[in-house]
């Protein structure tokens, strides 16, 4: 019986035709998928990093994608198997056959698993096929791995699919009800992220829950450094198969509920309403009535009545929707994943930010929205085959409503259903807001984000939905054919077509700032959007055409019902959208001519400069610019700026100069002169770079002026590269012209003497003298760097100039924006913040932290010489971070919304506290021109700022904060191709400069002693104060002051890269000493460091009950296994290696030990 | 209003032809017709129903060209199908007043009184809170009733609507459509004889896509007259009198003979005369050519 179960169905599948577009569907898109990846659709780019596609990881990665899309195959063939006989109504004519259950269940289940397991069987061979592919780039192909694949398959895949069948298949044979099949997936969907949110920060249980092992694999290899990412096979850890083990559980128990309960009868077991019984009434026989033509009764199809018939149908449709339980328990989870996303949202890196309305608006960009779509992919469907579902068809269409009214009160109702649901995300944002204690309510930011700008991407997809179930009569396939259309768009830039002309429904993404709203962005969004809407509109007319109605028996016969529906008024309508939908694809077309030419080609332009012109890069004796004089005019309104500067030249080198290297901003046109004769020899204009000869060349000590006049690069409809703002306009002087060849900087070794020639910072300049003449609207405030000497009116525009009171490191910026400004004079300074009027959460901290760092670092490094100091805020769209540009602080709006009550670090005070620190070091220690550069300054000066934390915060938080450091230096490396040890990082390389190096100052400090550790630095810093020093003349200065037995920590920590692990085995107490037994080991360059002589200071830290610490020792270790004995006169509780985060380990789980168990 | 049918045709892509150059007019009344399964009855009504297309000729109503302006015919038209559902969890007054929002009543209080009319006038006011999903099958069958007359239909079409309702069910759906019957054009098609004989003035007899006979009930009836015969046989010897005799049909008595009942235009020893059946009309109707062929041996 159950061969035959199972041989009828398998058979049934395989003649069905479904399933095999199912089958060249997951090939296909697996095919493309891992040939785009792998670039056969591009050149192979330069220099690239191996980044192996086909690694058991990067295989595991890339089946993430399809085990999701898998799902989707569990409803339409799990689901379907056993819903089919419901949906014809054989179970009746079925359960009267002497089947067996478990006949009946088992054939049923696993004959359409076997199916789903070709599928993927499919689909896996199609990417071992597409490995083989020849031209695919060399550095995303390694060498063929079996294992990857089958590890994949049997440990992830097929356990996915397995048990989420079961649940599937055991939800529709209880329910009977299809669509809860496709509502199980989209559960697993929720469960994943909800986990994800409740057990933030917990990977384990994360992991243990995920039901598809995302986070299990992403647990597993968290530690990973590309090197293993590209070699290593996934191990099978515990959070793997215990996460199988849970989730199979979880299948197998409701499988066998439902087993049990599951009878062979007429009606589902499974009802939420108790069903109303009702006698029969007999029928009685009523008086006479009135004629049925006496009733006074008005018909009328008047377009107005149709309008009416539309709004009241899609209100019944909506009914239906909304009073079904299935919507219900959508909308519970919704809500609580929602407000579990919250703190995603608000958790950005390193910081925490308050929930103002553009953070929470930003939940259901990437999961609100993505359920709203599912439930219109799944409702339109119902809707379309609703009444033929229900059997009721031919009472509606022989009604004389006509198909418009029909078609429009269905794409209605979805809307109708959008509408409640984004409401339902409105006031879930509003009690986010409420629940964390934030009052600033914007309604009408809640109003149009949810409204206007994601319902229109909500309402293209409802009119596609209704289409493709019109078109696609197999609900099924209608509702995966839409996942796919929505999944597999997000493919197609893979293989090349990237222009939002065909890229369905097209959504640019909009980042909000409140200083500067949507920007310019906003504009094309629009336009996108509505090209994409007449687009659906036109589909909805051709679902006009060939809406069902009646029995249609061929295509040729929908076809000839269509032409008879294409009347002078579709024509003229159609005529009317695609005129619209024409003009705009236009608009859109011109905007997108207009933007950067595309990266292959950029390069290949940029790769021909380096070639050709790479024969001046040897032109080293360059004239240093001066004094600078500029004069800014910023047109916020307008996008744009007119600047007019002068530079001063100064030959500093004892030869004179005739030729000059100038590089002009890329994006700006710029005119310049100089005030003597002058022939431009050579230049390259897509680079903007200029050899220039002059005459007479420019002798020793001489100076000659340099004047230009820059205006911005017009904005176009996609870009706006002005850097002028509506509001918050943030202009740095990297766009003026420069000096010198501009190529390889930064990369020049500590050691090479010609990168003392000129600073880290800035280009062709030591120090200058800057004078600023600024306007902009009068509504707004300019901020130029120096001190304020005149401020007026003119032109009904706001003018200031402004005139450094020092020389200043030829690196500054610019500001302008509608400002709120707090003030307060402290000491002999005074300090400035200028921020959006309603970003007054931080300010008392940011304050605060400027005033600890001036008091700090005037203590222990030399006086403060700025008579004032500006924090300015810019948008959130410029970046995230804060920097110190002379007395300017221009500072990132997300570092003004900080949560500074929930973080574990007060982030406002902490940047202002590292900024202004910059002053001394960045300020006035200035680095060469050299790798390790960011040592002396971002790793010192993080370095301070934990002292200053400590200080302030006790040093309870600031051990948080070096924590925190350790994870972002352990975390940086796992992305990093090749680590450089501290004293050669590289600028961009944060991980080391902020993450590492504080820990190497910290442990150094520590054992030397913190006033030892500042007198060494405040030595270094005077002795270097007219040079540049690089990163090896600390390190020399380091060995100088530092005593022998603190050596390997120099050597450790900043000459290598080294790290270790130490593990705590047992702990001992009798009467009045502890035993320790504990191994240390040392890594260098990810392997064991041999010397086993090793004499490393650890520091054993003991508490007691109550947690606090009763004793602190330090004892020198060896390699390999240790053990000691401590005199402590009393029990500890729990003892901790390394308790102050001295040392860098990938696993700290391990140095605790508790004595209580 | 008069409908006319000429010339209908209508082939399935599997080749059945469902109509064949099926021609006729309707008027005023109830009109019966009758047909064996799949003689195409469905696809005929389906038609006219504007539920689909035929390949050839036209349908009118009165002025109205129905394959053409299939939407003005709809206003008029109050259709039956064979079977049909109707959606879950919702009770009869409120899908009636969904159907009347469909049928055009714009207004909410004129809807409301035209569900109020039909519910009385179908028996289910009592049961009209109820879902109708729950209802029986005779009271979904009056309920199909009240939906169509939603719009003051003037032709209505019901197709074999007393299939499957028990004697006191189907006498009170016969009786609810007799009433609205009366003033407009009713096509009745069903395979049960005595519904025809009990309702209509007129009838057809249709068979693969034709109609075979056309008259009113009284008259086929009276052309019968002393041309049906019986007689109790052995239900052994059925076949052999099946060959010898034009056999209309056969019934078993309490004996368990067989009665049969024979067609003839001559006197036939051994059987005794009897009043002709609207049934006996019927079969011959359906048989034609074969009993009128054996009539004659």
């Amino acid at each position: 019986m159950f061969k035959s179960v199972f041989l009828f169905e398998l058979k049934s599948w395989l003649r069905n035709p479904v399933f095999y577009i199912y089958l060249l569907f997951f090939g296909g898109l697996a095919f493309l998928a891992f040939i785009g990846t792998a670039g056969f659709f591009d050149p192979e780019p330069k220099d690239a990093t191996a980044d192996y596609l086909n690694s058991p990881y990067g295989i595991n990665y890339m089946l993430q994608f399809f085990n999701k899309l898998f799902l989707f195959l569990l409803p339409t063939i799990v689901g379907a198997t056993i819903y089919k006989d419901f949906k014809a109504h054989r179970h009746s004519l079925l359960y009267s056959f002497p089947l067996h259950k478990h006949s009946y269940f088992l054939g049923k289940f696993l004959s359409a698993f076997l199916v789903v397991v070709i599928i993927v069987f499919f689909t896996y061979t199609s990417l071992m096929l597409a490995e083989q592919v020849p031209h695919l780039h060399n550095t995303k192909i390694g060498a063929f791995n079996a294992m990857g694949y089958l590890q994949s398959l049997c440990l992830y895949t097929i356990p996915n699919l397995l048990f989420s069948g079961l649940i599937v298949f055991s939800v529709v044979a209880y329910s009977r009800n299809i669509y809860a099949g496709f509502m199980v997936v989209i559960l697993m969907f929720f469960v994943q992220n909800i986990s994800e949110n409740i057990f933030n920060g917990h990977g384990f249980l994360i992991a243990l829950f995920d039901p598809l092992a995302q986070n299990t694999a992403d647990f597993i290899t968290q530690n990973w450094t590309l090197e293993d990412k590209n070699f290593q096979l996934i191990p099978v850890e515990q959070a793997i198969v215990y996460n199988r083990i849970v989730w199979l559980t979880i299948g197998s128990a409701l499988m066998g509920y439902v087993y049990k309960t599951f009878h062979f009868s007429e009606h589902p077991n499974f009802n939420f309403r108790v069903k109303r019984k009702f006698s029969k009434v007999a029928a009685k026989s009523h008086g006479r009535l009135p004629d049925l033509n006496s009733l006074s009764i008005t018909y009328n199809f008047t377009l107005k009545n149709q309008f009416k018939q539309i709004w009241k149908l899609s209100h019944f449709d909506f009914r239906s929707i909304a009073k079904s339980w299935m919507f219900y328990v959508f909308i519970f989870f919704g809500i609580v994943a929602v407000i579990f996303s919250i703190g995603r949202v608000t958790n950005k890196e390193e910081m925490i930010i308050l929930p103002v309305t553009h953070i929470v608006l930003t939940i259901p960009a990437f999961f609100f929205t993505n359920i709203i779509m599912l439930l219109t992919f799944m409702y339109s469907g119902l809707l379309v085959h609703k009444s033929k579902t229900s059997n009721m068809d031919q009472l509606i269409d022989t009604t004389a409503t006509t198909h418009w009214v029909f078609l429009l009160s269905k794409v209605l109702a979805i809307v109708k259903m959008q509408l409640v649901l984004l409401l339902i995300m409105l006031i879930a944002g509003l009690t986010i807001q409420l629940y964390n204690g934030y009052y600033h309510f914007e309604l009408g930011l809640y109003l149009f984000d949810l409204f206007v700008l994601k319902f229109l991407g909500l309402l293209i997809w409802a009119l596609l939905s209704i289409t493709i179930h019109t078109f696609v009569r197999n609900t099924y396939l209608g509702i995966f054919a839409l996942i796919l259309i929505w999944l597999g768009g997000a493919a197609l830039p893979q293989v090349g077509i990237d222009t939002r002309l065909l890229l369905f429904n097209f959504t640019e993404p909009i980042p909000y700032s409140d200083l500067n709203g949507y920007g310019h962005r906003l504009l094309p969004y629009l336009l996108v959007k509505s090209y994409w809407l007449l687009a659906g509109l036109l589909l909805l007319i051709s679902t006009y055409l060939f809406w069902n109605r009646g029995f249609l028996f061929s295509i040729k016969e929908r076809w000839s019902k269509a032409m008879q529906r294409w009347d002078k008024r579709v024509l003229l309508v159609s005529t009317v959208l695609f005129s619209g939908f024409f003009l705009m694809g236009f608009a859109i077309y011109k905007g997108e001519q207009k933007l950067e030419l595309a990266t292959t080609s950029q390069n290949a332009l940029f790769e021909n400069f380096e070639k050709t012109f790479d024969k001046y890069s040897s032109i080293e004796l360059q004239p240093k610019i001066t004094s600078v004089t500029l004069n800014i005019d910023l047109f916020p309104e307008e996008s744009r700026f007119a600047i007019h500067g002068d530079y001063v030249l100064t030959n500093k080198t004892g030869n004179s100069i005739d030729t000059l290297l100038l590089k002009n901003g890329f994006d700006e046109t710029t005119t310049f002169t100089f005030d003597r004769d002058y022939r431009i020899i050579d230049k390259d204009d897509y680079v903007h770079f200029y050899v220039i000869a002059i005459d007479p060349p420019l002798a020793p000590s001489d100076s000659l002026h340099l004047n230009f006049d820059m205006s911005s690069k017009p904005a176009t409809l996609f870009e706006n590269d002005s850097k002028v703002l509506g509001n918050g306009t943030f202009i740095k002087n990297n766009i003026f012209p420069r000096i010198g060849y501009f190529l390889n900087r930064a990369s020049k070794h500590p050691t090479d003497t010609t990168a003392r020639r000129q600073n880290y910072y800035t280009q062709g300049a030591d120090l200058v003298d800057l004078k600023t003449i600024i306007s902009t609207s009068k509504d707004q405030i300019a901020v130029a760097p120096g001190t304020l000497v005149k401020q007026w009116k003119e032109n009904d525009r706001n003018y200031y100039e402004y005139q450094s009171d020092s020389k200043i490191k030829n690196s500054y910026s610019f500001n302008s924006g509608d400002f709120e400004v707090v003030e307060e004079a402290y000491k002999n300074t005074i300090f400035k913040i200028y921020s959006h009027k309603n970003h007054t959460y931080n300010v008392d901290n940011k304050l605060r932290g400027l005033k600890a760092s001036y008091d700090y670092n005037t203590q222990y490094f030399g006086d403060y010489l700025h008579q004032e100091t500006r924090v300015i805020e810019f948008p959130m769209t410029e970046g995230s971070f804060a920097s110190v540009m002379a007395n300017s602080i221009p500072t990132s709006e997300m570092r003004f919304i900080s949560n500074s009550t929930e973080e574990k670090v007060d982030l406002a005070f902490y940047t202002q506290a590292h900024e202004l620190t910059h002053h001394w070091f960045g300020g006035r220690l200035i680095p060469a021109d050299a790798l390790g550069a960011v040592l002396l300054t971002e790793s010192i000066t993080e370095y301070i700022s934990l002292h200053i934390y400590a200080k302030e915060f006790g040093k309870d938080k600031a051990l948080e904060f070096l924590k925190l450091q350790r994870e972002r230096y352990l975390r940086g490396r796992t992305q990093a191709q090749e680590e450089p040890p501290l004293y050669l990082v590289k600028g961009e390389e944060q991980y080391l400069s902020y993450g590492k190096g504080t820990i190497a100052f910290n442990t150094l400090g520590h054992y030397l002693g913190k006033e030892e550790m500042h007198r060494i630095l405040r030595t270094f810093l005077e002795e270097y104060s007219d040079s540049y020093p690089t990163s090896t003349d600390l390190l020399k200065f380091l060995k100088q002051h530092v005593p022998g037995p603190l050596l390997s920590i120099v050597e450790d920590y900043f000459e290598t890269v080294t790290l270790h692990e130490a593990s705590l085995n047992s702990v001992t107490f009798n009467s009045n000493e502890v035993g320790l037994d504990f191994d240390y080991s040392k890594f260098r360059n990810n392997k064991v460091f041999t010397d086993i002589e090793l004499n490393d200071p650890i520091e054993i830290g003991f508490y007691d009950d109550d947690g606090k610490l009763m004793a602190l020792e330090t004892v020198r270790v060896k390699s390999g296994n240790n053990a000691v004995t401590i005199p402590l006169d009393q029990r500890p509780t729990k003892v901790i290696l390394d308790p102050h985060a001295l040392l860098i380990e990938n696993d700290i789980m391990n140095n605790t030990y508790d004595l209580r168990n | 209003m008069k409908l006319t049918i000429q010339h209908l045709t209508k082939t399935y892509p599997n080749g059945t032809k469902a109509i064949d150059h099926l021609s006729m007019d309707i008027e005023k009344g109830m009109f019966g017709l009758l047909g064996p399964n799949g003689a195409g009855k469905s696809s005929l009504m389906r038609t006219i129903a504007t539920l689909q297309q035929p390949d050839s000729g036209s349908i009118t109503l009165g002025d109205i060209n129905v394959l053409k302006d299939p939407k003005e015919l709809r206003k008029l038209l109050g259709y039956l199908p064979q079977s049909f559902g109707v959606y879950s969890k919702i009770s009869g007054e409120k899908l009636l007043d969904y159907f009347a929002l469909l049928k055009g009543i714009a207004s909410k209080k004129e809807r409301s009184m035209m569900v109020q009319y039909v519910l009385e006038l179908t028996n289910l006011y009592e049961v009209r809170k109820k879902h109708v999903s729950g209802y029986s099958g005779g009271m979904k069958q009056r309920f199909g009733i009240a939906q169509l007359l939603l719009n003051k239909p003037k032709l209505i079409i019901v197709d074999e609507p007393t299939a499957g309702l028990d004697p006191a069910e189907r006498n009170r759906f016969l009786n609810v459509l007799r009433e609205v019957g009366v003033e407009n054009t009713v096509i009745f098609s069903t395979h049960i004889v005595e519904d025809v004989k009990e309702l209509c003035s007129d009838m057809a007899v249709m068979n693969h896509g034709k109609i075979v006979l056309r008259c009113t009930p009284e008259e086929a009836i009276q052309q019968l007259d002393a041309n049906i015969w019986i007689k109790d046989i052995d239900k052994n010897e059925l076949t052999q009198a099946e060959n010898q005799y034009a056999v209309l049909s056969s019934s078993f008595n309490a004996d368990h003979s067989l009665k049969i009942r024979v067609y003839s235009e001559e006197t036939l020893p051994g059987f005794q005369p009897t009043t002709p059946h609207l049934e006996d009309v019927y079969f011959i109707a359906l048989n034609a050519p074969n009993i009128l062929h054996k009539s004659h041996v």
